[in-house]
């Protein structure tokens, strides 16, 4: 482990009498792979991880490739969208489009076999999935709302909701989670919601289904677009 | 003059001077080693040595080490951290951020902040957790009154290391908008700008020679939104601000001139505990110079 240590010395000129602080500004160290490890920290994790080992360690699926977030749409974020939408629409038909945060996207996945503990390091969260009727006044607002924010997993363009738009339907169900139908990031319009379902199914575990049902799976690396 | 230029002109300046600064890295009662983390969102494990962005990096155990190597070093150590350090791996889904705060409690840590995540489950969920950390929490801006955390999270501490007198506060960032309401409950979210002003002026009053400030505002934004660095130029008496919540890579500590035009660091390690920040401080009475060294740390 070479640990290169280059110091610099910057001379400056400053009048103080009493005592300062002077900062010995230090470079950030990354803890890479060769470092070494401190074995009584890993005798605490020990016990921890053997604990969920069985369950996280469980392989439910094979990924073509590797896939990562991105903005504005990307196959990782589709396929969340994709997969929170099918579990929506199984027990309310109606619903018009999925669409998620960004930001609730926590890793990439890999290629290969997919395990249960995969998916939780994709959604950590407990969030549930929410049916939401809204007027289709709304669809203008949701619209610039992602733009501005450069993309959010749908799954579908947007301009499906512009047909709805201008249809005669005076609603639309939206489908996404508790955190942003209680306003979170920054969603507050969504509170307005003529209805709400509270559907009691994780995200999580609707992706975890849907990982098991479409095998092999094929990812959708189009742009759904704003 | 930016960040890289600078380096750059230090670097120059600094050329001939590379044996004399191996004295400042002695057993040094002078010196204090600040060493910290943001948003290590529950990430326990290195990455897999597969991982295709961060193969093997991280790694409670492997920072651990890398502490403990430091304090072999150097007497004066302070360990901190600027929230988030719950949620993103199933060791937090499994068993509630415990293990996080006793592997934080055996490194050492000294202080933290509260990040959005750590009310991901709830005030209740928070202080069920509390008992397994040996360090403390601390949040300058939050009104805990008429909640649970009231009495248990204090705007700031004082500690002695050597000749330094450490005041330490944390900033939060507003909770509503980014965590259920049901969550944070009755916390009151109060000015980030007056709190950490009020707050560093008082432990200016109290002598301390060294203040810093736990931030998970974030470091920067596009728009106005409150950041680190709007902090940093309008703040008084602070030296350093440690922040988090926009998981932001920096190399180095950042420079920044305050609101009275004097340099204080923003320091910012990323994400997920891949990186531990460092940043030297001695204390200098000296009338003519002050000598500011930067040293480059890469462990590969």
């Amino acid at each position: 482990m070479p640990c290169k240590i280059f110091l610099i010395l910057l001379v400056l000129y400053g009048c103080k009498t009493r005592i300062t602080p002077v900062a010995q500004a230090t470079s950030n160290i990354q803890l890479s792979i060769n470092d070494k490890s401190d074995k009584q920290i890993e005798d605490i994790i020990s016990p921890y991880s053997l604990g969920m080992a069985a369950a996280m360690n469980e392989v439910i699926g094979y990924s073509p490739s590797f896939v990562e977030k991105k903005k504005p749409s990307s196959a990782l974020g589709n396929f969340i969208a994709d997969a929170v939408m099918e579990s929506a629409i199984k027990e309310y038909p109606l619903s018009t489009i999925c669409i998620l945060n960004y930001g609730g996207i926590r890793s990439t996945l890999d290629s290969g076999e997919i395990t249960v503990g995969d998916i939780f390091q994709i959604m950590p969260f407990e969030n549930e999935i929410v049916i939401l009727k809204l007027n289709t006044i709304y669809i203008d607002s949701l619209q610039n709302f992602i733009r501005i924010k450069g993309g959010e997993p749908m799954s579908d363009n947007i301009n499906s909701l512009k047909k709805v738009a201008t249809s005669d339907q005076d609603y639309f169900y939206l489908v996404t989670s508790d955190y942003m139908a209680n306003g979170g990031d920054n969603y507050s319009f969504l509170t307005r919601a003529t209805e709400r379902v509270d559907t009691g199914v994780k995200i999580r575990d609707a992706i975890l289904a849907y990982v098991k049902i479409h095998q092999p799976i094929t990812f959708d690396t189009k742009i759904r677009e704003l | 003059m930016n960040r890289k230029e600078f380096i750059y002109k230090a670097a120059l300046i600094g050329a001939g001077a590379s044996i004399a600064p191996k004295a400042l890295f002695g057993q040094n009662n002078d010196r204090l080693v600040i060493l910290h983390t943001n948003d290590w969102h529950s990430h326990i494990e290195p990455f897999p040595d597969n991982d295709k962005k961060y193969p093997g990096l991280g790694g409670a155990a492997k920072r651990a080490a890398m502490i403990n190597e430091i304090r072999a070093l150097h007497k004066n150590v302070l360990v901190l951290d600027s929230g988030d350090i719950f949620q993103g791996t199933p060791y937090f889904n499994y068993y509630g951020g415990e293990l996080e705060f006793k592997l934080m409690s055996e490194m050492g840590y000294d202080y933290a902040t509260l990040g959005n995540h750590d009310f991901d489950a709830g005030i209740e969920g928070l202080i069920k957790q509390l008992p397994h950390a040996r360090f403390k929490f601390l949040c300058a801006n939050y009104d805990f009154s008429n909640t649970l955390l009231d009495g248990k999270v204090k705007p700031y501490a004082i500690c002695h290391k050597g000749k330094f007198k450490i005041g330490v506060f944390g900033i939060g960032i507003e909770l509503d908008g980014l965590v259920p309401k049901k969550l944070y409950g009755e916390i009151k979210y109060k000015d980030p700008i007056e709190c950490a002003n009020k707050t560093a002026s008082l432990l200016k009053d109290k002598g301390c020679n060294l203040i810093i400030c736990l931030s998970h505002l974030g470091y920067e934004y596009e728009d106005n939104k409150i950041s680190d660095t709007i902090l940093a130029g309008m703040s008084k008496n602070i030296d350093l601000i440690l922040g988090g919540h926009t998981h932001t890579f920096l190399s180095s500590p950042q420079p920044i001139f305050n609101h009275d035009k004097k340099e204080i660091f923003i320091n910012q390690t990323g994400w997920a505990g891949l990186n531990l920040g460092r940043i030297d401080y001695e204390l200098s009475n000296s009338k003519s110079s002050q000598i500011i060294g930067f040293s480059y740390t890469n462990i590969s």
